[in-house]
């Protein structure tokens, strides 16, 4: 490089202030992006030309066996084995309360034996109920989409395609209802296996898992399809194939993850929000990446044409997104100059003062996509260590957990404790259920048994506790005199210097909406077609347009 | 009947233990280190899910355990300036072995520490995480201490407390025949050796 030479990026422009970006609104606009997990997993997949197979397919007539699909990749190989049921209709639900599925799954690293599969064959389908090993990575079930699913064997029984406004409007053939890793049920631990290139991103198993199913879903319903329509029928069309995901029914149990791991949250954003940055540094706007952006808007708009809620919140947001996009398209014929200084700086400046947070974070998706040089990188750096600090330095002074709280917590100041309206909700667990569930303190009983996710609140009543402690005392006496606050005080000192670890928000508030938080964490997984069901549950899709393993590895 | 165990993964362990020790009435900050020193038990082999029943039962019955002693010893050690540890630990604490993980974390800034009664070492905790359980270890701890920079480990020599080479000695002897007239008669002790 000549001295002549532009450099490659500028230097000057910052990531988004926390303030921003960990609000519970913005954050309930996010939008997949080439740093959400299930695109790291794929980019990966193809650079080392993994190779993908099914060295066993046993199933019946009726649609009841077993399977396995293989991932071949340079160090390692992992199966997903899988387990077709015969459910009846009236045993099928998407709660976490049921106990038959259409499908039982388990990713094992390596190869199975005939023994592993008998093992598997005894616990896997008794999900919660059964053990897996740490020769098993994840668990997980799927239930048919029972309307698609028996129109697609349908009409391929009958030599026939399905109707492309089936398949659009419902999107998938199966969704899964849960997908356990990380040591759940016996599975291996995380920190066992996250030194692995492979799984080092968070929850790669998981998505893995989840791509192999859409694989099985696709091949049940043809399986089916052969086995009423014998010779006459036919295979499902690779472009109609494409068009489905997998779904998935999500509720609040997603949303404690986001409190309880803040180190990875932060991980998370300040790797997005570095890459938003580093777009906005480009000194200039090459062709090939305007085409490349001019394409995802075009793809972004074909995706807000097709997805459809009845939730007036999301209703809301994409009648939003549906205007800012046509915005953003006016914008890039009549407004944008892309021969300017920093164009994609200007692009996002412009998309701040004139579009919607729902438009803004669709915008930095669709910054972020022809930038694969530029950011791909990040993907590295989107796991945490999740110990360092767990242990609480007691001689520390007092003052400095004060500085800590005075530089970190400021926006807690935002909110009143005092007001009931403000501190309405309680996290608990459900005894009956075992899920995580959002009470009324005024109105329920259990607040007793909160769950430790108000942290607002809790730094409050840190820092009402640290009143009258001189500032040169040990930590350890205030620690000893307050046993209650140990929880806070290790969460704020095992944060400092992270700015995105904490959602800057109220979650106990009577307005909050948990469905922000869902959204939040599904786009980073790389979900599309976020369908809020209620505040509480959402339906969702997963790798909806992406390749399947033979279009992959070919 | 003999019930098959269970194999779980630590995080699994230290998720359950967390909230059980929640459920038994420790604040939320000292679950999460129960749940931490379950994990770190049983990645060394020891039976964490046994011993956290123990103390577990007593929490839930109120009385103090081994997590709330192991905190408050591991954070007021963190700030005294009294180079050498060497004091008393409450007689029948349940499950001592959950004091190890909080004993490793003071290891760590001090070197090795130990558990001891009269007759010797009990445990031995290095820093760099080793355990060595010693003669004297017991699930019914009584007149304990805990001492910090034990001498060395020499593996050239020997050492025993006193009290335990007697007790040894006590044993030792029983392999000697008791005192006898016939005995003595027979030793030839009565007949002078003037040879």
């Amino acid at each position: 490089m000549t001295l002549a030479e532009p450099s490659p990026l500028r230097h000057d422009i910052a990531p988004r202030d926390a303030d921003t970006v960990m609000r519970l609104s913005r954050m309930g606009s996010a939008h997949p992006m080439r740093l959400s997990f299930l695109r790291v997993l794929l980019r990966r997949l193809k650079t080392e030309g993994w190779q993908f197979d099914r060295p066993l397919w046993q199933v019946d007539d009726k649609g009841v066996g077993r399977a396995v699909y293989r991932a071949r990749g340079p160090q390692r190989t992992y199966c997903l084995v899988a387990f077709a049921h015969d459910l009846p209709d009236a045993m099928r639900s998407d709660r976490v309360i049921a106990t038959a599925w259409d499908a039982t799954f388990a990713l094992v690293d390596g190869e199975p034996t005939p023994a592993d599969l008998d093992r598997l064959a005894a616990n896997v389908p008794l999900q919660e109920a059964g053990r897996i090993t740490a020769k098993e990575l994840t668990l997980s079930r799927a239930n048919r989409s029972v309307r698609l699913f028996a129109h697609v064997v349908d009409r391929l029984a009958r030599g026939q395609q399905p109707d492309l406004v089936e398949i659009d409007a419902v999107g998938y053939l199966m969704r899964t209802t849960a997908v356990y890793g990380s040591g759940k049920f016996g599975a291996a631990d995380r920190d066992g296996i996250a030194g692995r290139a492979e799984l080092k991103a968070p929850f790669q198993a998981e998505m893995l898992s989840v791509w192999l199913i859409r694989a099985f879903t696709v091949d049940i319903a043809e399986h089916m399809a052969r086995a009423r329509g014998g010779a006459g029928a036919v295979g499902l069309d690779p472009d109609l194939r494409r068009r489905l995901g997998v779904g998935n029914s999500t509720g609040l149990g997603m949303a404690p993850f986001l409190v309880r791991h803040p180190r990875l949250l932060n991980s998370w954003m300040t790797a997005r929000e570095t890459a938003l940055a580093r777009v906005r540094a480009l000194p200039d706007a090459t062709p090939a990446a305007r085409d490349a952006f001019r394409a995802a808007l075009s793809q972004a708009q074909d995706n807000a044409r097709l997805w459809h809620s009845d939730h007036p919140a999301q209703i809301a947001k994409l009648a939003d997104l549906t205007h800012d996009l046509s915005r953003l398209a006016a914008h890039l014929q009549g407004g944008w100059e892309p021969d300017g200084p920093a164009p994609w700086d200007a692009l996002w400046r412009w998309g701040e003062a004139n579009l919607s947070e729902e438009g803004q974070e669709c915008l930095l998706a669709l910054l972020l996509e022809p930038q694969g040089a530029v950011i791909d990188d990040l993907a590295d750096t989107l796991d945490a260590d999740e110990e360092t600090g767990f242990a609480i330095d007691g001689s520390l002074p007092i003052a400095r957990l004060r500085d800590a709280l005075r530089c970190d917590y400021p926006w807690v100041d935002r909110f009143d404790f005092d007001d009931p309206a403000q501190v309405a909700r309680f996290w608990y667990v459900s005894e009956e259920k075992l899920e995580p569930r959002l009470g009324n303190r005024h109105l329920e009983a259990g607040q007793e048994r909160e769950q430790p996710l108000g942290i607002a609140r809790a730094i409050a009543a840190l820092r009402a506790a640290l009143t009258d402690w001189p500032q040169d005392g040990p930590l350890a006496a205030f620690l000893l005199a307050h046993p209650d606050h140990r929880h806070t005080v290790r969460r704020v000192l095992m944060l400092r210097a992270l700015p995105y670890a904490e959602i800057r928000d109220n979650v106990l508030d009577d307005a909050m909406l948990p469905i922000d938080i869902l959204r939040f964490k599904l786009a980073f997984f790389g979900a599309t077609r976020f369908d809020p069901r209620s505040d509480r549950w959402v339906r969702i899709s997963l790798f909806q347009g992406q390749p399947f393993p033979d279009e992959l590895a070919g | 009947m003999m019930q098959t165990p269970i194999d779980m993964a630590h995080s699994e362990l230290r998720s359950l233990v967390t909230k059980a020790a929640r459920g038994a009435g420790l604040a939320w900050g000292h679950a999460e280190e129960a749940g931490w020193a379950a994990d770190w038990l049983s990645r060394r082999a020891l039976p964490a899910g046994d011993w956290a029943a123990i103390w577990l039962a007593a929490a839930a019955e109120g009385r103090p355990g081994p997590i709330d002693f192991g905190i408050a010893l591991a954070d007021r050690l963190s700030v005294s300036r009294d180079p050498h540890l060497d004091e008393p630990l409450p007689d029948d604490l349940p499950a001592p072995g959950y004091l190890l993980p909080f004993l490793h974390r003071i290891a760590l800034k001090r070197g090795a520490v130990c558990l001891t009664d009269a007759l010797g070492t009990a445990v031995r905790i290095e820093a760099g995480g080793e355990v060595a359980f010693g003669p004297s270890w017991s699930d019914r701890p009584r007149t304990w201490r805990i001492t910090t920079r034990p001498q060395a480990p020499d593996p050239s020599r020997a050492r025993l407390t006193p009290t335990l080479v007697a007790w040894l000695d006590t044993l030792a002897l029983r392999t000697t025949v008791p005192p006898s007239e016939a005995s003595r008669r027979n030793a030839g002790a009565a007949t002078p050796d003037t040879d």
